[in-house]
Parts: structure tokens; C-alpha cells; sequence
């Protein structure tokens, strides 16, 4: 089964280094108050395409009036064939319209559970525009199969209404081996082995908070850190502007390392702009072949973001979940691989992680990283 | 004339307690990210027993509850309140935590996305997916268990929930998280 290779697509390159560079300049345009309705609009929009609620209208009006759908097969390309257009089609896309609901079994989405994550929004000068990962569960027919369905990259405007559609394209390079849509096999799943709890988590960084304080942190850095994560997913998985935009996530004497878990920091850390840049991949010398990548073929989803302020002004921490689809060379294969641990600085660029630990007690064990399972 | 008087009722009752219903508060941008940053540290507490599943009950209120049910917008039937119930049900409680290796959580990874918030007159409500990896014996096994619909309120110590239902997948139940994987199709 062929599967694009995630770090090699030089049009994805292009339109990632075009949409970091025009973030730097346009991020401020977007308020926190944005950021929230857009990730809402986002969210509202996995509920309404798994449920024909309202005849399919309540997907139809996530959209500007004359909103378009269409599917591309190539990030950063205008779509083959703007397929939907306008509320009636959009709802009956929806498996609507004005007739009423469909069998939904008779859609070639049912049984889909929509997974949109690692959402990088940037601000345009029509109003802002998108990318988004997509993750499907269910896929033909097994509940408990899942597949990358590439993502989303979507153009939105500011309507009296709030925020709209106005394009969504459903960017699906992979759409001819698509267990669900190109009706491929799904690869097996190694067998089960014995994972180590992922225990000693670090409570302080877990409790509630005893106050409503947020410190000194803003909503706006709240947003700002979030989206850098949101980033770094996209960074790691491809080796755009020869791993810089990697390394220019972290300051300018930013660390990654591997701990074996939450309370102990690792023995061995990545230093630096080159040092980190080498490690997604690129360095002065360009991209390597990403088959030689010890990372080669993951996804990461990177979920439940929780972060601190810290006691000094401008830094703050951070925990979040990580997840890799495609271990082990299986496009249909996931696992948790523990999470990250960060140190976050304002720096005049913006946010920047200071240190990023990936706690993965889980390592040894790893379908991606581990020993082979005899 | 009758029916007249009974539809002219019935749409004055209405209207009264249309009127009455207080409006929905305004939900700032520090509120939606406080909130999901709850659910973030549910999705991340659940899977320790930390301070003996302590930590997981201060995620609600003190007399906030648990409990799962078949559908959207229908109570359970039985729910965890209260902060010992609910340390209990995160395999803590009073007499410390339980052996992980008995509780039907260890080895699992909420996932919990396409979070929806929506400002009410007592503070919010959220709906949400929730998705299971590792279910079954297996870390590689996922499946969408459900979602949870949840109400929050805004305390002292910040946004905490008020309810938290699990609200089952058509056919799913907990079972389907702990029983032996089947043998696979792939």
C-alpha cells in the first residue's frame, strides 16, 4: 500500500513557509476573541458533518451563503473541482436539504468520527484562513480503524453573524489509499505489547489552580502559545525552509530532549538553531531523505494543551498529550507516545519555547521508536 | 372556543416563562480558554491518581457530578458526587488509590476534541468527542466511545464543572473499553 511520504511534499513546503512568514506580521490582526470563535467554528463544524441536524442546514450555516467545499489532492493548490456551492448543496452534502435527512448509511461518510487538531490559524486581509489536520475513526466499517485524511485548509470572513466559511477544501493526497474512500486495506496492527504506565505525572503542573489568577499571562498569550504548539506539529512532521521553521519554534538557545518521565529532565538535550534544525531533518545542507528519519511516515496530534503562568513575567509552562499515527511504517497504526513538558519565553519575535521535553516513558516499548517485538 | 382559550393559555405560559428565563451571560475569550484548559486537565489527571484521585474531584465543584448515560441530553441514571465519589471513580478515594492494574482506565488515553462551548445563565455548557486509545488490552486500539456533555461554572478557583455526563456512542458502552480486543479483521 503506497502512502505519500509526510516530509518530502514540496508543495506543502511552499505554502508552510508562506503561511509562517505571513503569520509573523499578521498574527496581531487576529484578537482572542477570534481565535475562540474560529476554533468554535471549527469544532461546530465536526458535530454538524456527522449528524444531518436541522436537514443539514446547521452545516450549511457554518458557511457564508455562497460558501464553497471542494477537495483538493495537494496542499496549497487550488481544489480539481469546487464541488459544493452554496446552502442548499451544502446541506444536502450533509446528507439534506430540503427534502429532509437521508439513510445516512447511504453517505460515503458514515460511521466517521472527525478528529481536527493542530489548527494553525493565521490572519489574511479578507479575514483569516487555516490548517488543520484530519484524523478519521471507522473507517470502513471497523470502529476501531483510523487513518490520516490529510485536512482542511479553509478561508473564513467576519460576518455580522460572526465568523463563516467562506472556502473549505478538504486536502486529501492520500485519497486513492484511503481505507474509507479508496476502499484500500487497512494495515494490520502489530500485536499488543505491555505498556508502562505513564506514572509519576508531575502534580503541580496537573491541580487546579487554587485561584481564577492567570498571573501575567494574557488571553493573548494563551493563543499565541497554542498556536505555537499547533506549529511545531506541522514543523516536526516536514522539513520546511530546510528544518529552520523547526528551530525558529524555539529561542535562540532553545533545547529539545527525551525524558523518561514527568520529574526527570533528560540526559541529553538538542542545543540550538542547527543543532535543531538537524533534527527535523535539514541544516545548511538541505533536507535529507526523510526515509532516513527515525520519524519518518508520523503524524503528530498534539492535545490538551494545559498552560501556567510561571513566577517570572513573560514565561510560562506547559504539558500536553502526543499522539503518532503511522507507527511503524502503518499508515492505520497509532500510539501515545507520553507527551511533552515545555518552558515558554516572550521573546520580541513572539512566544517561543525555551525547552521542550518529550516525556515518553513509553519509549522501550514504542512501535515507532522501541526494540522490535520479537 | 374552549381549545381557543386552552392555545391562548398555553402560548401566554410560554411567553412568561420565555420572558422569565434570564439571558445568557457573555462568555470573554479568558473564559472559553479556562474552560478548555479544564477539560485539558481532565483528559490528563484522569489517567493518574494523584493527591488519591483528589486532583481529579477539584476539577468540579464540590457537590459537581459524574455518571454516564445512552443520549444527548438525558440525565443518568446514576452518578459519582461529590468529591469522594468522585475520587473514588478515578480509582482514589479516602483509602488511597487502587491497584492501577485492576482499574479499568489504566493504559487508556482520553482523547477529547471538537469541543463546543456555549455561554448560559449560570456560567456554560460544552459538549465534546471523546475518543479512547489503548481500549481493549490494546495500546494501538481506538475507538469514539462518545462524547461528554458537560455544564461549567465559574468559582472562586475558576471555571469548574458542575456535571460531567458520558454520553455513550450509539451501541458503545463500558464494556467496550475493557473487554478483550476481538481478533482482528486487518
Amino acid at each position: 500500500m503506497k502512502f505519500p511520504p509526510r516530509r518530502s511534499a514540496p508543495s506543502l513546503g511552499a505554502v508552510l513557509l508562506c503561511a509562517a512568514g505571513s503569520a509573523v506580521a499578521a498574527d496581531n490582526m487576529l484578537t482572542p476573541d477570534d481565535y475562540v470563535a474560529l476554533q468554535q467554528l471549527d469544532a461546530r463544524y465536526a458535530f454538524a458533518i456527522e449528524t444531518c441536524t436541522n436537514k443539514g442546514y446547521d452545516y450549511a450555516d457554518l458557511y457564508v451563503p455562497d460558501g464553497e467545499f471542494g477537495v483538493a489532492s495537494e496542499w496549497g493548490k487550488p481544489p480539481e473541482k469546487i464541488l459544493l456551492k452554496g446552502r442548499d448543496a451544502l446541506a444536502n452534502a450533509d446528507g439534506g436539504g430540503p427534502g429532509g435527512c437521508r439513510d445516512p448509511k447511504t453517505l460515503m461518510g458514515y460511521g466517521l468520527t472527525h478528529i481536527i487538531a493542530d489548527a494553525v490559524y493565521t490572519a489574511t486581509p479578507d479575514g483569516a484562513a487555516s490548517k488543520e489536520q484530519l484524523l478519521a475513526i471507522g473507517v470502513g466499517g471497523d470502529p476501531s480503524v483510523i487513518e490520516s485524511q490529510g485536512g482542511y485548509e479553509s478561508k473564513y470572513v467576519k460576518t455580522p453573524a460572526g465568523w463563516r466559511y467562506v472556502s473549505r477544501l478538504h486536502v486529501f493526497p492520500n485519497m486513492a489509499t484511503s481505507v474509507q474512500f479508496g476502499h484500500a486495506t487497512p494495515s494490520v496492527r502489530p500485536a499488543p505489547v505491555v505498556q508502562p504506565l505513564t506514572a509519576g505525572e508531575d502534580p503541580a503542573k496537573l491541580v487546579p489552580p487554587k485561584t481564577a489568577s492567570h498571573g501575567s499571562l494574557t488571553p493573548q498569550d494563551y493563543m499565541d502559545i497554542e498556536q505555537l504548539s499547533a506549529r511545531y506539529a506541522w514543523g516536526v512532521d516536514h522539513c520546511t525552509n530546510n528544518g529552520y521553521d523547526y528551530a525558529d519554534l524555539y529561542t535562540e538557545d532553545g533545547e529539545f530532549g527525551i525524558a523518561p518521565d514527568w520529574n526527570t529532565a533528560p540526559k541529553r538535550t538538542i542545543k540550538g538553531r542547527e543543532a535543531l534544525a538537524d533534527i527535523d531533518g535539514g541544516g545548511p545542507g538541505g533536507c535529507r531523505d526523510p526515509k532516513t528519519l527515525r520519524g519518518y511516515g508520523i503524524t503528530h496530534i498534539i492535545l490538551a494543551p494545559i498552560i501556567s503562568p510561571s513566577s517570572t513575567a513573560g514565561t510560562a509552562t506547559g504539558t500536553s498529550i502526543l499522539l503518532a499515527l503511522g507507527v511503524g511504517g502503518k499508515p492505520n497504526v497509532i500510539e501515545r507516545q507520553g507527551g511533552y513538558k515545555d518552558v515558554y519565553v516572550k521573546t520580541p519575535k513572539g512566544w517561543r519555547i525555551k525547552t521542550r521535553w518529550h516525556v515518553f516513558p513509553n519509549m522501550a516499548t514504542s512501535i515507532q521508536f522501541g526494540k522490535p517485538v520479537q | 372556543m374552549k381549545l381557543f382559550k386552552l392555545i391562548t393559555a398555553g402560548a401566554l405560559l410560554t411567553s412568561v416563562i420565555a420572558a422569565a428565563a434570564p439571558p445568557a451571560k457573555k462568555l470573554t475569550a479568558q473564559d472559553y480558554i479556562d474552560i478548555k484548559m479544564l477539560s485539558a486537565r481532565y483528559a490528563q489527571i484522569i489517567e493518574h491518581c494523584t493527591n488519591k484521585g483528589y486532583d481529579y474531584a477539584a476539577l468540579y465543584t464540590p457537590d459537581g457530578e459524574f455518571g454516564g448515560t445512552n443520549d444527548w441530553d438525558v440525565p443518568p441514571k446514576k452518578v459519582s458526587k461529590g468529591p469522594d465519589a468522585l475520587a473514588t471513580a478515578a480509582n482514589g478515594g479516602p483509602g488511597g488509590c487502587g491497584d492501577p492494574e485492576k482499574w479499568m482506565g489504566t493504559g487508556l488515553t482520553h482523547i477529547i476534541v471538537n469541543t463546543v462551548i456555549t455561554p448560559t445563565a449560570t456560567g456554560a455548557s460544552g459538549r465534546s468527542y471523546l475518543v479512547m486509545l489503548g481500549v481493549q488490552q490494546d495500546p494501538t486500539r481506538i475507538v469514539r466511545l462518545g462524547g461528554y456533555q458537560d455544564t461549567y461554572v465559574k468559582t472562586a478557583q475558576g471555571w469548574r464543572f458542575k456535571t460531567r455526563w458520558l454520553v455513550f456512542y450509539s451501541g458503545r458502552s463500558s464494556s467496550d473499553i475493557s473487554s478483550s480486543a476481538p481478533q482482528s479483521k486487518q
